[in-house]
């Protein structure tokens, strides 16, 4: 298997030393000459996101979206609008569950409580899977197609610290059960300049839809 | 070898060529066979071991692959993901080896994300996984290594359990055990050994065979080093085949054919190519022989062909099927024997015929006559002769001499139209064999014939006589055998010449006569040679004083079979035979011999001697005298030579010359038998003679016939006028006697006087002669 590192290039574009500061993050893939879209970049600050309640849709046995970024406390609903029943369940330590062969709309939507990656996944449907993103914090944000993504950074009334822990996340991890952190010397960004730290990325997977022509065309008879 | 190859001839060889041929190939293309045979067994054994590494390798892949698709199964299951989601460990071991057994897994292992160990069917320390395994695992979406646990070899299956993401490692080891090396051994058609060095620094270990090998056997297979591709083996073609390895050693797989079975099927081979190389030589035998009687069978056939036809027979050709050179010479040989009848019928021909008339020959006559004495079959013969054939050849020519002989066989054809065979024989001579007649009738036939023969025939147009002498035979009476015939048709033809009769019967015992004359001259040679001719002498005495004066040599000749042959006969024999000369000098020699004695004994005669005719036209007379009376004892005139009157007369100038040339010796000359040949008194009066011998047919009795006295007083009278002495022989009586002295003969010889003595008794005869003299002395001269 090939093995691409992609180079997360973290460059402070623009440092407020203001309550609240931003920070742009660029993620590239050095070898794979590209930047990489869609990466979740994170870091725990003083900042509190108010829960939401949102909804995760099962549709032509996929979940949309595929990656959904709320809020510790959130609810989120798991409204089947396939003409075949899921099993949507989650072995994550943030939050198992497991909601059996259903249609419709399950009765409770479920509260995401705890931090942390949530793999969703459908039992009689392996291809299908999801990630819901539960954080603490508001300096959340993915990458755009040029790999950037600007977090505002909130440490309140405490000083902004030398060091900063960066959570990257993409769903290609290697292991996409748990960001990963890297530490970020926030006093060097005070310049516009960057450094780069290598991270694995597993190959995107090849482009099947997960039903072909003829399935689509037979599910919506 | 030259010797065999004759006694096994043609159709032998053949067979041997075409066998030795065909076992020449079949033995090469068997031994090239077994050659190929060989090392397509080998190359196939090694082929098929090629083909069992492929298949290996390919039912280890689809093994793993079968193991990998059960583990999918496994880790996607939701109450095995669920029991490791709980993180219980009771749990999590009884799901793991509940899970493991649904996969068929030998032992499970089951690890967190980091590799540490959650749960585990082994009994023992778990196996070392490497986090680098786990990496590629991840990677790949599977991990597989080998592992030597036990002495065990497993194949070892890392997957993940992804809930959807990475919740946790499973792993799995299937052993390698002899299930599947049978699987291997009975897809590929070989024995498989797995093996490993782990664990056994030395070398390898084998952990799992087939259950066709008992790898106890052979530890050659386990000993062997790695690295090599092959291993050496007395029983096996092996090939390694190198599984993988880990960090406890390498893993192969030895995969073998057994050599024992590879070459049971050469060896079984090569006793078929040897029984169809022996069936395929016996065929050839089979083949040859038929092939080399085809083959064969047209010379046979000519060969006998030929030797019929050398045998003389007129066989038809061989039909020969097989066109070429035998069929070349089957018609050589028939065109070679019609000409040999050709010109064998031609030879047959002029052997048999006479070219001239057409008539047949005289071997041909013979032949017929052969037959005709062997069948018994008695039949006549008539002969013809041209008198004077030579004559005409001579004077009118020989082709004209041809065309009278032809014309002459043509009337014998016609006259003689039912003769069994007329042939010419010789010159003018014709034989005819006719049909059995009775004497008379073959006699009229041969008149018939005679004067048909003598009639005028027209030779170029002009009318020609003949003179022909006939004879005629009846058959087998007069001959019964060839020699027979062909001596007594000559003596009968000249029987008839000496006749002058035109048709002459051939007399039995002519011939015999004949055989006896033979006989006669063949051993009168051998008499004179071997003195077995006596001389006798009759003495001749003076007519008128009565005095021996003379004793005449009479040649006598016993025969030691024919006893007493007269002196005529064997005279004219020897006349006839040429021996006369001979016989002359013999008797000469004898006389002047035996004169020389008698007058050494006191004898004191003259000799007379007779001389044949034919000794006077003998040049060497005189001489041959001279020689033998050289030195003689009295004057010459005392030996007379008797010559008759008919001998004188044959040849009278030669005579005349031998005459002379005697005369001149000085000897007497007398002529003999005077009076009965046709004596020409002229002659007479010319020859150089001083006595005249009348004839004994005039004395013998003389006494008695006034006719004979008359004669040979004349004759006295006669030759006295002409000077010469008269010598009377015969004289049988006193009175005969007598009246020549009364005559004036001169001398008197007869057996009154004495008969011829021979040398022996000379002397006594003289004696008595002497004593006799008295009475025949003339004693009227005496008186007067």
């Amino acid at each position: 298997m090939t093995k691409q590192t992609v180079l997360l290039l973290a460059g402070c574009l623009l440092f407020t030393p203001a309550l609240a500061e931003e920070l742009t993050v660029r993620i590239q893939i050095t070898d794979g000459t590209g930047p990489v879209t869609g990466a979740l970049v994170f870091t725990q600050d003083s900042s509190r996101a108010a829960p939401i309640q949102t909804e995760v849709v099962q549709k032509d046995r996929m979940f949309h979206p595929h990656v959904l970024i709320i809020p510790t406390g959130s609810k989120v609903d798991f409204p089947n609008r396939d003409n075949t029943q899921h099993h949507v369940y989650s072995f994550s330590p943030a939050k198992p569950f497991n909601l059996e062969l259903y249609a419709g709309k399950p009765e409770a939507p479920v509260v995401f409580d705890q931090p942390g990656i949530v793999e969703l996944g459908c039992n009689i449907h392996d291809h299908m899977q999801a990630f819901i993103v539960v954080a603490d914090t508001r300096a959340i944000g993915q990458t755009n197609e040029q790999g950037e993504v600007s977090l505002l950074l909130d440490f309140g009334s405490a000083p902004a610290p030398g060091a900063l822990d960066l959570n990257i996340w993409h769903p290609r991890l290697p292991d996409n059960t748990k960001p990963v952190i890297r530490e970020i010397d926030v006093t060097s960004l005070a310049g516009v300049s960057a450094t780069s730290i290598p991270i694995e990325l597993d190959p995107e997977p090849r482009h099947d839809g997960p039903l072909d022509h003829l399935q689509k065309r037979f599910q919506e008879l | 070898m030259g010797r065999l190859a004759n006694r096994i001839g043609f159709r032998g060889r053949l067979v041997t060529a075409m066998v030795a041929l065909v076992a020449l190939v079949s033995l090469l293309i068997g031994a090239l066979l077994m050659v190929y045979l060989f090392e397509d067994e080998k190359s196939r054994a090694l082929e098929q071991l090629t083909i069992a590494e492929r298949l290996t390798n390919e039912v280890i892949a689809r093994r793993t692959d079968l193991e990998l698709s059960r583990l999918n199964v496994v880790v996607r299951d939701f109450g095995f993901r669920s029991a490791i989601a709980s993180r219980d460990p009771a749990t999590l071991s009884s799901a793991l080896e509940n899970h493991s057994g649904r996969a068929g897994a030998d032992f499970a292992l089951l690890l967190d994300q980091r590799g540490e160990l959650l749960a585990s069917t082994l009994r023992r320390d778990l196996p070392d996984i490497a986090p680098s395994q786990l990496t590629n695992a991840r990677q790949n979406g599977s991990g597989r290594s080998l592992l030597a646990i036990d002495q065990r070899g497993y194949e070892v299956l890392t997957v993940p359990v992804e809930a959807p993401g990475l919740r946790a490692w499973l792993v799995a080891g299937f052993e390698l055990d002899q299930d599947l090396a049978d699987i291997i051994a009975r897809l590929s058609g070989s024995s498989i050994i797995f093996r490993t060095s782990a664990d056994s620094p030395s070398g390898f270990t084998s952990f799992a065979a087939s259950s066709d090998i008992n790898s106890a056997m052979d530890p050659a297979l386990l000993q062997s080093a790695g690295g090599h591709n092959f291993i050496e083996s007395a029983r096996y073609f092996t090939r390694t085949l190198n599984l993988g390895a880990s960090g406890q050693g390498a893993f192969e797989a030895i995969l073998m054919i057994s050599r024992e079975a590879s070459l049971q099927n050469y060896y079984s081979r090569a006793l078929e190519i040897a029984l169809l190389v022996a069936a395929i030589m016996v065929f050839a035998t089979v083949l040859a022989l038929l092939v080399a009687r085809y083959l064969g069978r047209p010379v046979l056939q000519l060969a006998q062909y030929a030797r019929a036809v050398g045998q003389g027979l007129n066989p038809h050709a061989p039909n020969i099927r097989t066109g070429g050179e035998l069929l070349q010479l089957r018609d050589t040989l028939r065109d070679t024997l019609a000409q040999l009848s050709r010109r064998e019928a031609e030879i047959r021909h002029a052997a048999t015929h006479d070219e001239v008339t057409g008539l047949g020959n005289r071997n041909a006559l013979m032949h017929m006559a052969t037959e005709g004495f062997r069948t018994g079959q008695p039949c006549s013969l008539i002969g013809l002769r041209v008198n004077d054939l030579s004559d005409i050849n001579d004077t009118l020519g020989i082709e004209f001499g041809d065309k009278v002989l032809l014309g002459l066989s043509q009337r014998l054809r016609d006259e003689l139209s039912d003769a069994h065979h007329i042939a010419r024989t010789g010159g003018g001579e014709f034989l005819a064999l006719l049909p059995a007649c009775s004497p008379e009738a073959l006699d009229q036939r041969a008149k018939d014939l005679h004067a048909s023969a003598e009639s005028p025939l027209n030779v170029d147009s002009t009318p020609f006589s003949l003179r022909t002498t006939l004879i005629s035979m009846r058959l087998p009476n007069d001959a019964s055998n060839t020699n027979e015939l062909r001596r007594r048709v000559n003596l009968t033809f000249e029987q008839a010449v000496q006749q002058g009769s035109a048709i002459t019967l051939y007399e039995p015992g002519q011939d015999e006569n004949h055989l006896r004359e033979l006989k006669l001259i063949s051993d009168l040679h051998s008499a004179i040679r071997n003195n077995g001719l006596h001389m006798n002498y009759q003495p001749k005495l003076d007519n008128h004083t009565g005095k021996l004066l003379q004793l005449e040599a009479l040649v006598r000749w016993i025969h030691p079979e024919l006893g007493f042959i007269s002196p005529e006969e064997f005279i004219f024999l020897a006349e006839q035979s040429g021996q006369i000369h001979e016989l002359t000098d013999h008797i000469l020699q004898r006389v002047a011999d035996d004169a020389r004695a008698w007058f050494h004994e006191g004898l004191d005669v003259g000799v007379a001697i007779n001389l044949s005719a034919m000794d006077l036209t003998r040049p060497g007379l005189a001489e041959r005298v001279a020689r033998t009376f050289a030195g003689w004892h009295h004057s010459m005139d005392r030996i007379t030579l008797e010559v008759t009157e008919s001998a004188l007369m044959d040849d009278p100038v030669e005579a005349m010359a031998t005459l002379n040339r005697l005369r001149d010796l000085g000897v007497t000359l007398s002529v003999d038998d005077f009076g009965t040949g046709y004596s020409s008194l002229s002659q007479l009066r010319k020859l150089p003679v001083q006595e005249l011998k009348i004839d004994k047919s005039f004395v013998l009795k003389l006494n008695a016939e006034p006719q004979d006295q008359l004669i040979v007083k004349s004759t006295i009278d006669m030759a006295h006028g002409l000077g010469l002495k008269v010598v009377a022989e015969g004289i049988e009586n006193l009175e005969t006697w007598k009246l020549l002295q009364s005559w004036g003969c001169n001398v008197g010889q007869g057996f009154f006087l004495s008969r011829p003595v021979s040398r022996a008794d000379l002397m006594q005869t003289a004696a008595s002669l002497l004593e006799r003299q008295h009475e025949l002395a003339d004693m009227s001269q005496e008186h007067s």
